[in-house]
């Protein structure tokens, strides 16, 4: 189950406490997010419940942001710290499933709190790996080395390398890959990508995650329906290349590229291996855990295919 | 546009610096046939002009940047390739490219044209095509498959904001590859390619195209409809107008209307024999032969296939 509270940036230390045993609590993944990012948030699916912090906010944007989230049946709840809003009632006309004020939040929400709603509005939680994310603070921005965040994660390996080796030689292969490499990361670039890692023919790109979407999964859908075009506009000597790309979403401690050779990241080491070890095609393979992130639109384009080390995999439909 | 008056200067001592008056004028009446220094000047034939009057006055007259820039071409050639064989070597040629370079254009090796550098701006004759004359183009003609209807059906703001993200796709698409978009009407659009392999950029294009165009129609679109479209390329002589109703006469818009509107199935790229000629073997393979009476045009169909 998915808690995400949206957040007024002045009012994030009270709501951080007031969540504290409900972020601890292993039944829930929760994640906060700036109010004036809010408003790119696609709402996700029958599995979240989203807390709106609406202290302070015009009555008009209010009602504006509730009907949004009430619009496409999504679970959500209000947080009014300032008791600013009195027809309380119009909120649950609109079927928000709780409200909390400042009186409420002096002591940190329970479990309890969360499951009675689930149980009032008939929720069943999906079966998920439980994440706590660490959602920095503007992006990279807000990310200091030695410290645990979550991040977005773009495996790439070009394939075949054997044989590009024995067409065009190694030195040619060397400026191929270099060329494809730094297409790569130009183009990530665009959505806060950063080559963290990159090994002969295989890079690690990491995004920091902002708790609720991954803007670079349609940069990964435009590097599969692009490859010929990419092969040959972007790289040296005319060769087609083919290519595989994982992307998940999970924690580690970030240390700037070239010092990250002591990173121990179970995280790391498991996208590395849906990358190498679960196929031998080429195409875009993804996590659940960056599934559950798409919005109902994006899903479609993937299929669901057979679990990898206790993780489903969605692959890319199209090539 | 006005020449800066350093360049011309620069320009003024390379002639007067690397050739005799007999040999400006032969460089000079490759671009204007019936130019004559004497007369010009008003010399008799008899009397030798110097050097650099000479230089000065053609200088002066080429002043203006379309012509400005045949004339440092033409002493590019007589530099490379010479004249009735004989090679000039120009003084201060590079510093005089050099210095067009910082106007905002790029020489373009391939047509030997200097062109305008798309980072410093962008106009639909590359900021040399001129109105009237013939260049070898290659074209690609989009057409949005049931725009009237789709126009009758949906509300006005709807249909407007899904053909606005569709111009800016094949905006991108298209002046990426250095081309143009030449005219942009309410069902489709004209781009034009000139430089480097032209052809592969226009079908490179063309599949970019489909490809965001599939992004659109199924992540961003809020028209309830898929958005279908047509491509054709061909490519040839182009006769360049700067109006677009002028444009729609010559011979090469007319054929590739005609080969998008009778020869195109829907999501679509039709290209002819000459662009499929030049195709890298891994897209020419994409493309199926198709034949109308005697004429060969070669289609591919966007199909995805699926895992």
């Amino acid at each position: 189950m998915n808690i995400i509270i949206i957040y007024q940036k002045k009012n994030l230390p009270v709501l951080q406490k007031a969540f504290a045993a409900i972020i601890k609590s292993k039944k829930f993944s929760t994640a906060f997010v700036d109010y004036t990012e809010s408003k790119k948030i696609q709402p996700l699916d029958k599995n979240t419940i989203y807390y709106l912090d609406i202290t302070g906010t015009k009555k008009v944007d209010a009602e504006k942001h509730v009907k949004k989230f009430n619009a496409g049946g999504n679970y959500f709840a209000i947080i009014d710290l300032k008791n600013s809003f009195t027809d309380i009632a119009w909120f649950f006309h609109n079927n928000a499933c709780d409200y909390l004020n400042k009186d409420m939040l002096i002591k940190p929400l329970p479990e309890k709190r969360i499951q009675a709603i689930m149980k009032l509005k008939g929720i069943i939680p999906k079966a998920q790996t439980v994440h706590n994310y660490i959602i920095a603070k503007d992006s990279w921005k807000g990310i200091v080395p030695d410290n645990e965040y979550t991040f977005c994660f773009l495996f790439i390996e070009i394939l075949d390398i054997g044989e590009l080796k024995k067409h065009i030689g190694s030195e040619h292969l060397n400026q191929k890959i270099f060329s494809f490499r730094k297409y790569v990361e130009e183009l990530l670039y665009q959505v806060d990508g950063q080559c963290w890692m990159w090994m002969d023919a295989t890079g690690l790109f990491i995004f920091p995650f902002n708790g609720t979407t991954v803007p670079s999964i349609y940069h990964a859908i435009r590097l599969i329906l692009n490859r010929l075009i990419i092969s040959l506009e972007h790289t040296v000597f005319n060769q087609i290349i083919r290519y595989r790309i994982a992307m998940h979403i999970g924690n580690t401690v970030y240390q700037p590229r070239g010092k990250t050779g002591t990173i121990i990241s179970d995280c790391i080491n498991s996208l590395f291996h849906l990358g190498q070890k679960y196929t031998g095609e080429d195409g875009l393979f993804i996590t659940e855990d960056v599934y559950t992130f798409l919005n109902e639109r994006t899903k479609k384009l993937f299929l669901k295919t057979k679990p990898f080390e206790g993780r489903q995999i969605y692959t890319f439909k199209y090539k | 546009m006005k020449i800066p008056y350093s360049i011309l200067s620069i320009t003024e001592k390379a002639l007067t610096k690397s050739m005799d008056v007999h040999t400006m004028e032969r460089i000079v009446k490759s671009i204007i046939p019936n130019y004559n220094l004497h007369t010009i000047m008003g010399f008799s034939e008899s009397i030798p002009i110097p050097n650099k009057d000479a230089a000065a006055q053609i200088v002066r007259d080429f002043s203006e940047s379309k012509l400005f820039f045949k004339l440092v071409h033409a002493l590019m050639e007589a530099q490379e390739y010479g004249i009735m064989g004989r090679r000039y070597p120009i003084a201060h040629l590079h510093e005089i490219v050099g210095e067009i370079i910082n106007l905002g254009f790029i020489y373009d090796k391939n047509n030997r044209i200097f062109i305008e550098n798309a980072k410093a701006r962008k106009t639909p004759n590359w900021g040399v095509l001129e109105e009237d004359e013939e260049y070898i183009v290659t074209l690609l003609r989009l057409d949005i498959a049931a725009n009237t209807q789709l126009v009758r059906k949906y509300e006005s703001p709807l249909i407007t904001q899904t053909y606005n993200s569709l111009r800016s796709i094949v905006t991108a698409a298209v002046e990426q590859r250095n081309g143009r978009v030449w005219n942009w009407e309410g069902d489709g659009c004209i781009a034009a390619f000139i430089l480097g392999n032209r052809n592969m950029s226009a079908v490179c294009s063309a599949i970019e195209i489909f490809h965001e165009l599939f992004l659109f129609n199924y992540i961003d679109s809020e028209l309830p409809e898929p958005i279908n479209i047509r491509v054709a390329i061909d490519t040839g002589y182009c006769t360049y107008k700067h109006s677009p109703e002028e444009l729609k006469k010559t011979e090469l818009v007319t054929k590739i209307l005609e080969l998008e509107s009778k020869h195109t199935p829907l999501n679509s790229i039709t290209i002819t024999n000459s662009i499929y000629a030049s195709l890298h073997a891994e897209i020419a393979n994409k493309f199926t032969t198709t034949r109308s009476g005697n004429t060969v045009y070669y289609i591919y169909t966007i199909q995805w296939a699926t895992p």
